[in-house]
């Protein structure tokens, strides 16, 4: 799901313009933690920031302004939770305001704060499409698709030319499994230029209905369109399509391109493996296949890792709790 | 209206959520109806805790079984049941609970009802010696001893159980003198002719090392994020246990085979849903199991049985996306008429049943994206399942059987539910069609559905089904057909062996040719989640009165052919012998 990646092309075009802080002092320490933080000192930066911060911590202007800086110069999203969650809770009305700190709850993965931000915005500025469009993301990153349907449709009556909310409406509903919607949504984007992988989707859409033909025409498009990304998609997709349909002789090319130019998918890995078994290479299609499956013990391994990652730090919480609650676990 | 203003109506809420239905009328729809409690079947299933699944253990489910336990011609039905679960009475004070393993209570027991031949059940499981007292999960039955009538496996967390029928359906426990206790937290099993010895092998698939007092402290209680609320953890990050298999020697007992069948030759994964079946058509039966969260397994046979795992280059270890799904249950059958035996995988909320076509050659390709599904199934939790004709039309439908493994789903959002419909899919020209809402009052009851089996339980010969339900009883779908009639004119057909180890013939495969089409069936114990359906083989025939040509492919290899085969009756076919008319009604 490429949700994120949308929320940050929203960001980037409908960022809010706060001021600085007024205290002469304040706003020597807020220009020395952003000298910090672009000097890569991020962690110092933060507490120099949040010293700022808690010297004046009604100060809405002022965070709203860190977050802003962060996530607008420095693209740092993680750094930006805390002042974002500062401003939440002084209340945000303004709808710039409200979509940034929106969109910085999303891009943290606190979807479920995002969606209630989202909503009283949407509450509070009913006409304003980029409201809508947040709580849309914000539902679609919460798996609530059918909820995000009702926002993303809300958006577009709003903004009925936005290639961006399109692309995103495509998007749910390919998670909805609605192709059919979904490949008319696309194909708007395509047109209205709303994301790099709107092409490439709307090839998949078309291919997973069957319609080949058209599919394979816009699939082909979209190996020279956009950057680097859609079109390994692009080719990763066309490569499939044609493996499905008994082709694999014209798979080959595209899904070698594919692993040459992302080594690290394990899927471009296993399409090709399919294809050259299809093609009698039994040899290569194994060095294929033992490829994927590398890739996929590695990432198994990751994601148990991430795991013991998660129940070390439940546990030291738990330890951290211990002396209060008097019982373990 | 511009295309953009059109785009918008579309994706207004009041925007139809399904893809258009065919443009010619759909044919009328079977109808089903609950009647469970009518039936005599009334037995409320003690999967764990009813209110809170602290353990993942409370929240898998348990199976059923539709056999026939005496011989007399119906379908008896076992239900599984667990229990819940508790520290130790005896705990010394100041030991936490949660530091010790937890034990089965006594308050579940399995049940066998018997048949009287029209659907209606008594409970006999006092006199059967069938009701086993344990963490149950799933069930299979087949002959293991050769003595002609169908003995039970019971799958458990904890040592399995092995049923032995007297033929009356009297049954005892034979667990540790065949040598089939396998210790692990089982789920799927599957008796089949693994070697070609004629005798019954069997395949366990194990799930992981469920233990109290070893998982991670912080997991000992509802402590795992499911959205953003809490709820059991697993199985990611617990210890998976290794699928077992027996080899029968040949006299009922069996021989621990795993490591020289080559199982054990790819790390352990989780094993819910099991299947075996002749994927290739070579004439050895070969295993597929589904995994949950990891890749799933297509054991090929050697035909000596050793299996090597063919999944990942076979292409049904994973679905088009590449994504290991969750993969409770196993659908096998020939969706598409072309002779092979085709797949589909049951999976959790937020993901799709997984439609595998079997291209032969050990290849097999998802097409879920060619059956209109949709977002009913996608958001749904989804568990027993079978290719079923249940039109009695010839080709083969899809049931699934759903319910959330989380009661914590309730609290996240409408569109998720602890307690779910089933649904039901059904074929027109090749399309799996969701037509739940139009088959009757069976599919309005909402439950956490796990297990799934069919047959014909009331003598009819189209195809009903039992449906266990978590800490609920079961539902009893009696199907009334289309009003077409067709049901009266499908065919069951039984096929025994007289001789040897493997009476029921199961991994004999059937090819019928009606009119133009071909309808392909194996025998086969497994499949489902964790349930056992009728062995016998269900031919729809549409409107057709008679199959033109029938071939039978008996396990051995050896093949019988029959021209002209009436429809509208029950009959066996006893190796090298004629199709014989059983029973009676019309």
């Amino acid at each position: 799901m490429s949700v994120l990646r949308v929320l940050t092309f929203a960001i980037a075009s409908a960022l809010p313009q706060e001021a600085p802080p007024d205290n002469a002092l304040l706003n020597a320490r807020w220009q020395a933690a952003q000298q910090m933080h672009v000097a890569g000192e991020v962690a110092a930066a933060r507490t120099e920031m949040e010293a700022v911060l808690a010297s004046d911590p009604r100060n809405l202007d002022l965070a709203l302004s860190m977050t802003r800086w962060l996530v607008e110069v420095r693209s740092d999203f993680a750094t930006a939770l805390p002042f974002a969650r500062r401003a939440q809770e002084l209340g945000v009305e303004k709808q710039d305001a409200i979509n940034l700190v929106g969109s910085v709850f999303t891009m943290n993965g606190e979807a479920d704060q995002s969606e209630r931000v989202f909503a009283a915005g949407c509450e509070r500025h009913p006409s304003e499409y980029v409201m809508w469009f947040g709580l849309g993301v914000a539902r679609a990153q919460l798996m609530r698709y059918l909820d995000a349907k009702v926002a993303f449709a809300e958006a577009l009556k709003l903004s009925p030319d936005n290639g961006l909310v399109l692309f995103s409406t495509g998007e749910n509903f390919a998670n909805l499994r609605e192709y059919a919607v979904a490949e008319r949504a696309f194909a708007l984007a395509v047109k209205l230029k709303g994301h790099d992988d709107a092409m490439w989707r709307l090839g998949e859409m078309l291919a997973l209905q069957g319609k080949d033909e058209l599919a394979e025409k816009i699939l082909t498009q979209a190996l020279t369109n956009g950057g680097k990304s859609p079109r390994f998609q692009a080719a990763l997709q066309l490569g499939m399509f044609l493996v499905e349909r008994d082709r694999a002789a014209g798979a080959l090319p595209l899904l070698t391109q594919a692993t040459e130019e992302r080594p690290t998918s394990r899927e471009a890995w296993r399409w090709l493996a399919r294809a050259q078994r299809s093609l009698g290479k039994h040899d290569t299609a194994a060095r294929s296949l033992k490829k994927y499956q590398e890739l996929r013990a590695e990432e198994d391994h990751l994601e148990e890792e991430r795991l013991l990652g998660l129940i070390k730090a439940q546990l030291e919480g738990a330890k951290r709790k211990e002396p209060a609650s008097g019982g373990g676990g | 209206m511009t295309p953009i203003a059109a785009l918008a109506f579309l994706l207004a809420p009041q925007a139809p959520t399904q893809p258009s239905p065919p443009s010619s009328s759909p044919a009328p729809c079977f109808t089903f109806t609950e009647e469970a409690a009518a039936r005599g079947v009334t037995w409320v299933n003690h999967c764990g805790d009813p209110v809170k699944k602290r353990y993942l253990l409370e929240c898998i489910g348990c199976g059923c079984a539709l056999f026939d336990k005496d011989g007399d011609g119906d379908l008896d039905l076992y239900l599984v049941d667990a229990c819940t679960i508790a520290p130790p009475a005896d705990l010394a004070p100041g030991i936490d609970p949660l530091d010790v393993d937890w034990r089965p209570q006594k308050d579940g027991q399995c049940r066998l009802y018997e048949n009287d031949g029209t659907a209606r059940f008594t409970d006999v499981t006092e006199a059967s010696g069938a009701g086993v007292r344990a963490f149950g999960q799933g069930v299979t039955a087949a002959d293991y001893d050769g003595d002609d009538d169908l003995d039970l496996y019971v799958t458990c967390w904890g040592p399995n159980r092995l049923l032995q029928n007297d033929g009356t359906g009297a049954f005892t426990d034979v667990t540790r003198p065949a040598g089939v206790a396998d210790p692990h937290w089982s789920v799927g099993a599957a008796f089949f002719d693994a070697d070609g010895d004629d005798d019954l092998d069997l395949y366990v698939g194990n799930y992981l090392a469920m233990a109290v007092a070893r998982d991670p402290k912080c997991w000992r209680k509802v402590d795992c994020p499911f959205f953003d609320t809490l709820a059991a953890c697993g199985p990611k990050g617990m210890v998976a246990e290794p699928d077992s298999f027996f080899r029968n020697k040949g006299d009922g007992d069996f021989r621990e085979a795993s490591e020289r069948a080559g199982i054990h030759d790819h790390e352990a994964r989780y094993a819910l849903g099991v299947v075996a079946f002749d994927h290739d058509l070579d004439g050895d039966i070969d295993v597929y199991v589904g995994n949950d969260s990891r890749a799933n397994s297509l054991w090929d046979n050697d035909a000596k049985g050793r299996f090597f795992d063919i999944g990942d280059l076979s292409g049904a270890a994973v679905n088009r996306d590449g994504v290991a799904q969750a993969s409770m249950g196993v659908a096998c059958g020939d969706l598409d008429g072309d002779g092979l035996f085709d797949l589909a995988m049951t999976n959790f909320s937020h993901d799709d049943n997984t439609v595998y076509k079997n291209e032969g050659g050990g290849s097999f390709l998802d097409v879920t994206a060619r059956h209109p599904f949709g977002p009913k199934a996608y958001l749904s939790l989804g568990w027993g399942t079978e290719f079923v004709d249940l039109d009695d039309d010839g080709d083969l439908d899809l049931f699934v059987a759903n319910g959330h493994v989380y009661p914590e789903a309730d609290a996240k959002a409408p569109e998720l539910a602890y307690k779910q419909q089933n649904r039901v899919y059904r074929q027109e020209r090749g399309v799996l069609h969701d037509v739940t809402d139009a088959a009757g009052q069976g599919f309005e009851r909402l439950a956490s559905h796990r297990g799934a089996a069919f047959g014909d339980l009331d003598g009819d010969r189209d195809i009903d089904a039992v449906v266990t339900a978590m800490n609920e009883p079961p539902s009893v779908l009696i199907n009334h057909g289309d009003g077409s009639g067709n049901g009266g004119r499908s065919l069951l057909l039984e096929l025994r062996q007289p001789t040897g180890m493997n009476r029921f013939a199961i991994g004999a495969r059937v090819v019928a040719k009606v009119g133009d089409r071909l309808l392909a069936r194996c025998v086969r114990a497994g499949g489902s989640f964790a349930s056992m359906s009728d062995l016998r083989l269900h031919f729809g025939l549409g409107d057709a009165t008679k199959i033109d040509h029938l071939v039978v492919f008996w396990p051995d290899g050896t093949k019988q052919e029959f021209a002209e085969v009436a429809g509208g009756r029950k009959v066996r076919l006893v190796k090298g012998g004629v199709i014989e008319t059983i029973g009676s009604k019309p």
